[in-house]
C-alpha cells in the first residue's frame, strides 16, 4: 500500500532539489555575468555578492510558491542547513593552519581579542533586552567570529530554532553588503594603512566573501591580511562551539537530577565542525593541489548558493515579526560595537606592536 | 497559544541528525574531487562562479 503523505513528501522533496539546483545554476551565471559587466565597465569589483543574488532570488520564488500554494509542497526540499554545513566542511580545504601560524601572529591576537570582547557585549546586552538565550548564543557567535558559519555552529550547540537561525542569517547577509562597500571608503577617507585597513575589515565583516570583497576594493595587501584575519577568526569555530555546548548543558538546561557528562557534549557538539576542521588539517598537510582547493572552493560556493537561495525560500516577514524589533537592537549594537572596537583593535595589534 | 511548529525531538534530529548526513556528503566531493584531480578529465561545474 502507498504511504500518500510520505509519497507526497518525498516528491516534494525531489522536485525542490531539482529547484535548487536549477537556482544555483542561475545563481552561479548571474554573479558572472554581473562581475563581469563590472569589470567591462572599468568598475572593479562587483558590489552585489552572490549571497544578496541568492537570497533576493529566493524571496521573488517564494512568493510565487506561497501565491500558487505550492510552498509547503516543496518545503522538504529546503534543507539551509545541510547546504551550509557541506559548504562550510568544503570551505576547511581554504583553511590552512600553518600558514595562520606562520604569517597570523597578529591575525590570531587580533582574532582571541575580537571574539571575546564582541561576544561578551553581544551576550550582555542581549540579557539586558531579555532575548532568549538560544538566539543570543547564535547571534553573538555570528557577529564575533565569522557570520553564517559560526551562527550554524552555534545553533547546533545550542539547539536553536530553525527561524532563529533564517533570522541571524539574514542580518548577516544584509549587513555584509554595506559594510563590504562602505568600510574600504571610510578606510581611504581615514588614510589607514593596507595592513591596518585589512585587518580591520577581516576583524569586523561577518562574511568571508564580503571579507575578500571589501580588500579587493581596497587593494592586494589589504586583501591579505584581511583574508588572514578572517581565517583566523574562522579557526576559533571549533573551541567556541564546543564552549557553548559545554555551558548550555552546564547551566542553562541543567535538570535538578542530571549529572553534565562528556557525553552529552559529544551528542550536542555539531558534527560538521570535525569534517571542517579533519578538510583544513588535510589541506595544511599540503595534501590538495592549488586546482583541488580552487575546485573546491568553487563547489562550496555552490552549496552556500543552495543555502542562501534556501533562506529566501523560507523567510516569512510574519514570522520573521514575531520575534520583535529587541534582537535587531542587539544586533545593530553589536555590530557598530565590533566596527569601532577592531578599527581600534587593528591600529594597536598592526600599527603600534607592529605585526 | 500558538503551538510552535518544531517539537523538541524534531529540533534535535534537524541540528544533530543531519550532521552526519553533512559529513558524509561533504568529505564524499572532498574525494570525487581528488580523484578527478589525478585524472585528466575535465569537470565542466568548474570555475563558474567569478
Amino acid at each position: 500500500m502507498i504511504d500518500r503523505p510520505n509519497a507526497s513528501k518525498r516528491l516534494g522533496l525531489w522536485i525542490g532539489l531539482v529547484m535548487i539546483g536549477i537556482a544555483a545554476i542561475v545563481i552561479a551565471e548571474l554573479d558572472a555575468g554581473i562581475s563581469a559587466w563590472f569589470k567591462g565597465q572599468g568598475l572593479g569589483k562587483n558590489p552585489l555578492e552572490y549571497p544578496l543574488i541568492a537570497v533576493a532570488l529566493g524571496l521573488l520564488v517564494n512568493g510565487i510558491l506561497r501565491a500558487t500554494r505550492t510552498h509547503a509542497t516543496l518545503e522538504p526540499a529546503m534543507k539551509t542547513e545541510l547546504f551550509l554545513k557541506i559548504g562550510l566542511i568544503l570551505m576547511g580545504a581554504r583553511l590552512d593552519i600553518t600558514q595562520i601560524l606562520s604569517q597570523g601572529a597578529g591575525g590570531l591576537i587580533q582574532a582571541l581579542i575580537m571574539v571575546t570582547s564582541v561576544f561578551f557585549f553581544t551576550w550582555w546586552i542581549g540579557t539586558k533586552l531579555r532575548v532568549n538565550e538560544q538566539l543570543k548564543a547564535v547571534m553573538a557567535s555570528a557577529v564575533s567570529i565569522c557570520g553564517v558559519s559560526a551562527a550554524i555552529a552555534a545553533a547546533g550547540a545550542v539547539v536553536a530554532k530553525k527561524k532563529e537561525i533564517t533570522y541571524v542569517t539574514a542580518l548577516v547577509i544584509f549587513t555584509a553588503i554595506p559594510l563590504m562597500v562602505a568600510m574600504p571608503w571610510i578606510a581611504q577617507a581615514l588614510g589607514l594603512p593596507a595592513d591596518i585597513a585589512g585587518a580591520w575589515f577581516g576583524g569586523n565583516i561577518d562574511t568571508t566573501a564580503a571579507v575578500v570583497g571589501a580588500g579587493t576594493i581596497h587593494g592586494e595587501s589589504a586583501q591579505a591580511v584581511a583574508t588572514v584575519v578572517k581565517m583566523s577568526q574562522n579557526a576559533l569555530i571549533g573551541i567556541a562551539t564546543f564552549l557553548l555546548a559545554l555551558y548550555f548543558i552546564v547551566r542553562v538546561e541543567k535538570k535538578p537530577d542530571e549529572k553534565p557528562s562528556a557525553f552529552m557534549i559529544w551528542h550536542r557538539f555539531p558534527k560538521f565542525v570535525l569534517g571542517f576542521v579533519f578538510v583544513s588539517i588535510l589541506a595544511s598537510f599540503g595534501i590538495f593541489s592549488t586546482e583541488i582547493v580552487s575546485a573546491l572552493k568553487t563547489l562550496s560556493k555552490w552549496a552556500f548558493a543552495m543555502a542562501f537561495f534556501s533562506i529566501g525560500l523560507e523567510l516569512s516577514v510574519r514570522e520573521l515579526g514575531k520575534m520583535g524589533w529587541r534582537p535587531l537592537v542587539v544586533y545593530g549594537a553589536a555590530t557598530v560595537f565590533n566596527t569601532v572596537l577592531a578599527l581600534g583593535v587593528a591600529w594597536v595589534v598592526f600599527g603600534t606592536l607592529g605585526f | 497559544m500558538q503551538q510552535d511548529k518544531e517539537t523538541k525531538n524534531q529540533l534535535a534530529y534537524r541540528t544533530l541528525g543531519e550532521d552526519w548526513i553533512s559529513v558524509i556528503i561533504g568529505l564524499a566531493i572532498v574525494l570525487v574531487v581528488f580523484l578527478f584531480s589525478i585524472t585528466s578529465i575535465p569537470w565542466p561545474l568548474f570555475g563558474v562562479f567569478a
